[in-house]
């Protein structure tokens, strides 16, 4: 413990020099920036900032790209709460409650929550972080093929049974998620699936490009139905910018909650923000009171993904500090930067290099702080985006959808597909038919068949895999109880009306 | 609140300040015309920008080579012309080579590839080969290295081999990338020359990106074959360990210099991930002999070795002609390797 | 017609369609040769069978709903024609990106939308903010991100 706090000590000697705390403002400052224009989140965003680092030392370096990544985590859920659209994966939970809220003319509260909920859950991560970094990534190490293919069972199946009004709709949007997910070179084989002799389709479609397409494109023409009496709907004051008593009161515990829950899916290799936002809002929807509320403006639905979600942005980091195993696309190019400065990503990281390794934990603490800082006062001039007349805002999203889309993969195909996508998203949209399991599933999906036949080589072919762990057992019962819960609570609810009437 | 918002329009106006300065520092190097006025383009050559190609995303191995290259041409003044740098990923590398059949003839485009680029060729992705390009030079290798978990049963490669021997499937077999390419082929390579028969029957089970590395440490698969330079940390850290580097002499520095090469442990071949510069189809000699010149220079700056030195990468400079007979060569291997386990589909 | 019908038989259209197609995807050439084509295979099928679930519980609940005509089928039509001229703008958009560069084609794609729903008396502002967006998205991502456009 002392350790710790010695080093802990050492590491705010590193972050709190002036030059580190300019870096780590300006760097999560142009984070919240990149996350919130559609399709550009950290991972490009460190990529092309990357060639700035170079002339720094090490320690400056990680930090600047640290603060570009918690900025991009931050920024991304903006535009999901101001004009429902994403930014990337791990922001699309924030729009489930974020844009009802915004619509309600609770932008400034709604904004406001989400940076604190993610300082919160942010720093809960940093702390659990500084105490148990190396245990936690060896218990992540304790995930091989079987344990994940549960996880991302359980992920998909609380997902689709939430949308329980109509279980088989919920279904069948996943299907058509894990469709998509399956375009592409087959890992396991090599060989190229539903590509129809498209090269640019070799690599899969890009859940990214589904997101922008069917959230953006297809909130524009969603848009196109009250086109003509929209700009007389549209509520132009803001209200107060803080939160009431009584939401935070209702926020609390769903982030308390979600922020140890996010944290440990970040910190497994490849799941990440995405899945950590969902399971979070799945959890509170299912523990709460009046799930009804959910979907319709509940602020503890959005204060609880977005602390999953920060939460989970700090775990990412640990298997890459601690291991040299990258979790995410994003710590992936942190790590190449990192080994282009002459850095082993590693234990022995923080032995050599201990300036910098508890350089960056500390400046976790610095740039949590710094960025709830800047986000704050950045509501207050982010809702005036919603006083801009929709039908100049409206095709400048489309712009911006277009141009997030090109930086994906630099190809004409994608633009397509975005098309593709906007209908879909529309007609789904019209046809009452839920859009998250599609998301998640066309981005764990390729995973998941993965991992089960990975599983299945690696047992010879034994489906006893699958519950040889009792990690994984927990994790499929968890995934029966999600979808089991919703009918359970109903049987209950009859019950007891049943009895009442008697 | 409105104080805050007063400092948070200052700091933007600082941050948008700083960009500029930056920006406007990256932009002054500067651009010479070139010398002398001659009535000939081949004299004048190059009057324009180039473009240089990446054919994956930003921050893969690619695209920090053709980066790395593009920067160190600008600072040490060795080419006249700006050289941006463009991504054209998709298809593992198909999508690039392609956009370079439609770039035919042009002394200004120039793309970086690497073993993948015969292998999708010989595994039937693309038609395009690299018969279809230029070749410049080779610039780099990095080699494949076979790793264990610390208490793995396996003390050298040979038990390995002699594992295979008796029982194909009793070895799980992990790389980074899909059946038929880099890692697999390294791993199926040094089984042929050490003798194992059905090398079709080993099971090989592809992990996205590093994710193969968290297994082995995790204990779920018993070999993991990658690149030597991707796991320099776990390996002196001790949570993996290495059985054979696939290189002709022992490599780096520390822990990793005291890997045995599979020549050393009897098995008689080496496996290596070069990296080079190619141009268009039918690019013009006097643009083929320019960037050549150029690139020997290059590969001479302190700089140069620097970068080198920091990413891992070995120096391997070859001219046009030995590095397409150093194709050739490769590319006959890799076929026969695919042949043997059936992935050979070369239209 | 109910829009659980019309997803109900959307299911089982893509179900089959999809089946087929995944009995054609080339097989493995080493472990099981079958074994890229299972997992599409099931979701194909489980697709179907949640079609035709949910086309049979509507049949069975009956279809009785015959409502809402005229002035939303009017409101409808506008907003069809307003999607399919948006995605033709955007095909056309795809189709001269890369031959005309981004900053004259993204102009032209943008005032063609705004024109669209902005109407034509506000030219001055179409135009203006059109130039605008694509100019400064193109200064920002070429010249400050060194994200290249073409």
């Amino acid at each position: 413990m002392e350790d710790v706090l010695a080093n802990l000590a050492y590491g705010f000697s590193v972050a709190l020099t002036p030059t580190n705390l300019i870096l780590v403002a300006v760097g999560g400052l142009f984070g919240t920036i990149m996350g919130m224009l559609p399709g550009i989140g950290p991972a490009t965003g460190i990529a092309v900032l990357l060639p700035m680092t170079f002339s720094m030392n090490p320690a400056s370096a990680l930090i600047t790209m640290c603060g570009i990544y918690y900025g991009a985590m931050y920024g991304g859920s903006r535009s999901s709460i101001l004009i429902n659209t994403p930014g990337d994966g791990a922001a699309i939970a924030a729009t489930f409650d974020g844009y009802p809220m915004a619509q309600k003319g609770e932008a400034g509260p709604a904004l406001a929550i989400s940076a604190i909920a993610s300082f919160i859950g942010g720093i809960i991560a940093v702390v659990v972080m500084t105490l148990l970094a190396v245990p936690v990534a060896r218990f992540a190490l304790k995930f091989g093929p079987a344990e994940y293919f549960s996880l991302m069972v359980f992920a998909l199946s609380a997902t689709a049974a939430i949308s329980k009004g109509n279980l088989i709709k919920g279904l069948i949007s996943m299907l058509l998620g894990l469709m998509i997910s399956t375009v592409g070179i087959d890992l396991q084989s090599g060989v190229p699936r539903f590509t129809f002799g498209v090269l640019e389709l070799q690599t899969g479609i890009d859940f990214l490009v589904v997101i922008i397409g069917m959230y953006a494109l297809g909130e524009v023409f969603k848009f196109y139905e009250s086109i003509d009496v929209s700009s007389k709907l549209r509520t132009t004051k803001f209200g107060r910018i803080w939160v009431t008593r009584e939401q935070w009161r209702r926020c609390v515990l769903p982030i308390l909650r979600s922020a140890p829950v996010g944290f440990l899916i970040g910190v497994l290799p490849g799941a990440g923000g995405t899945m950590a936002s969902m399971v979070a809002y799945n959890n509170e929807k299912q523990l709460a009171k009046e799930p009804e509320r959910f979907g319709k403006g509940a602020i503890e639905g959005l204060a609880a993904p977005e602390a999953a979600n920060n939460a989970a942005s700090v775990g990412a980091l640990i298997p890459m500090l601690t291991l040299g195993v990258p979790g995410s696309g994003t710590t992936a190019i942190m790590m190449g930067a990192l080994m282009m400065l002459g850095l082993k990503p590693g234990p022995l990281l923080f032995q050599n290099n201990a300036d910098v390794a508890w350089g960056v934990i500390s400046s976790m603490y610095v740039g949590n702080i710094i960025l709830a800082i800047i986000n704050i006062p950045l509501a207050g001039l982010l809702v005036k985006i919603l006083a801009v007349p929709p039908k100049i805002l409206y095709p400048i999203i489309l712009g911006l959808a277009f141009v997030g889309t090109y930086t994906l993969n630099y190809s004409i195909v994608d633009f397509y597909l975005l098309l593709l996508f906007g209908l879909v998203g529309y007609f789904m949209k019209k046809l009452k038919i839920p859009t998250a399991p599609l998301i998640l599933a066309a981005i764990v999906g390729g995973s998941m068949e993965q991992s089960f036949r990975q599983a299945l080589t690696l047992s010879d072919g034994s489906l006893k895999i699958f519950v040889s762990s009792t990690i994984s057992i927990v994790l499929l019962i968890l995934a029966a109880l999600s979808i089991a819960y919703p009918f359970v609570i109903d049987l209950m609810k009859k019950k007891k009306n049943v009895s009442a009437s008697e | 609140m409105r104080f805050l918002r007063k400092r948070s329009v200052g700091l933007v106006g600082v941050v948008v300040l700083v960009l500029l300065v930056l920006s406007l520092a990256g932009c002054s190097s500067d651009n010479q015309a070139g010398e002398g006025k001659k009535d000939n383009k081949e004299a004048e050559y190059p009057v324009k920008p180039f473009e240089f190609i990446a054919p994956g995303g930003p921050g893969g191995g690619w695209d920090t080579t053709i980066r790395t290259v593009a920067k160190v041409l600008e600072d040490q003044k060795l080419v006249s012309q700006p050289m941006p740098v463009i991504n054209k990923p998709g298809g593992g590398g198909a999508v690039g080579l392609a956009y370079m059949q439609e770039k035919k003839g042009s002394p200004y485009h120039v793309i970086v590839y690497s073993p993948p680029l015969l292998l999708i060729n010989l595994n039937g992705s693309t038609k395009l080969s690299y018969k279809d390009l230029t070749p410049l030079t080779r610039l780099i290798m990095d080699y494949g290295i076979f790793v264990v978990h610390p208490d793995s049963p396996y003390k050298t490669i040979n038990d390995v081999m002699e594992a295979l021997k008796e029982d194909p499937k009793s070895v799980k077999i992990a790389g980074s990338s899909s059946p038929g390419s880099m890692d697999h082929i390294a791993f199926l390579k040094a089984a042929k020359a050490a003798g194992v028969k059905n090398l079709k029957e080993i099971e090989y089970i592809s992990y996205q990106g590093n994710e193969g590395l968290a297994q082995l440490m995790g204990g779920h698969v018993d070999l993991f074959s990658t690149g030597a330079s991707e796991v320099v940390g776990a390996l002196e850290s001790g949570d993996i360990r290495a059985l054979a580097v696939t290189s002709a002499e022992r490599i780096g520095a520390g822990k990793l210099a005291e890997v045995p090469t599979l020549i050393e442990q009897g098995i008689n071949t080496t496996f290596e991930n070069w990296r080079g510069l190619f141009g268009p189809p039918e690019m013009p000699d006097y643009a083929v002999d320019y960037l050549v010149a150029a690139l020997i220079k290059m590969v001479e700056t302190d700089q140069w070795k620097e970068m080198c030195e920091k990413n891992g990468w070995n120096e391997a400079f070859l001219g046009p002609e030995e590095f397409l007979k150093f194709i050739e060569k490769t590319n006959e291997e890799y076929k026969e390797i695919l042949r043997e386990i059936g992935m050979l589909k070369q239209q | 017609m109910s829009s659980n019908l019309i997803v109900g038989a959307a299911a089982c259209i893509i179900g089959v369609i999809y089946t087929v197609q995944a009995f054609y995807l080339p097989k493995a050439p080493i472990g099981d040769p079958l074994s890229p084509i299972y997992f599409p295979a099931a979701l194909g099928i489980i697709m179907l069978i949640c079609g035709l679930g949910l086309l049979l519980t509507e049949i069975k609940k009956g279809v009785y709903r015959n409502k809402e005509k005229g002035k939303t089928h009017r409101k409808n039509k506008k907003t069809i024609t307003l999607i399919t001229l948006t995605v033709a703008f955007g095909l056309i958009y795809a189709f001269i990106f890369e031959r005309f560069g981004f900053v004259i084609s993204t102009t032209l794609f943008l005032g063609a939308i705004f024109f669209l729903i902005n109407g034509k008396r506000k030219w001055t502002i179409n135009i203006i903010v059109s130039l605008v967006f694509s100019g400064s998205i193109w200064y920002v991502f070429g010249k400050l991100l060194g994200i290249s456009l073409p």
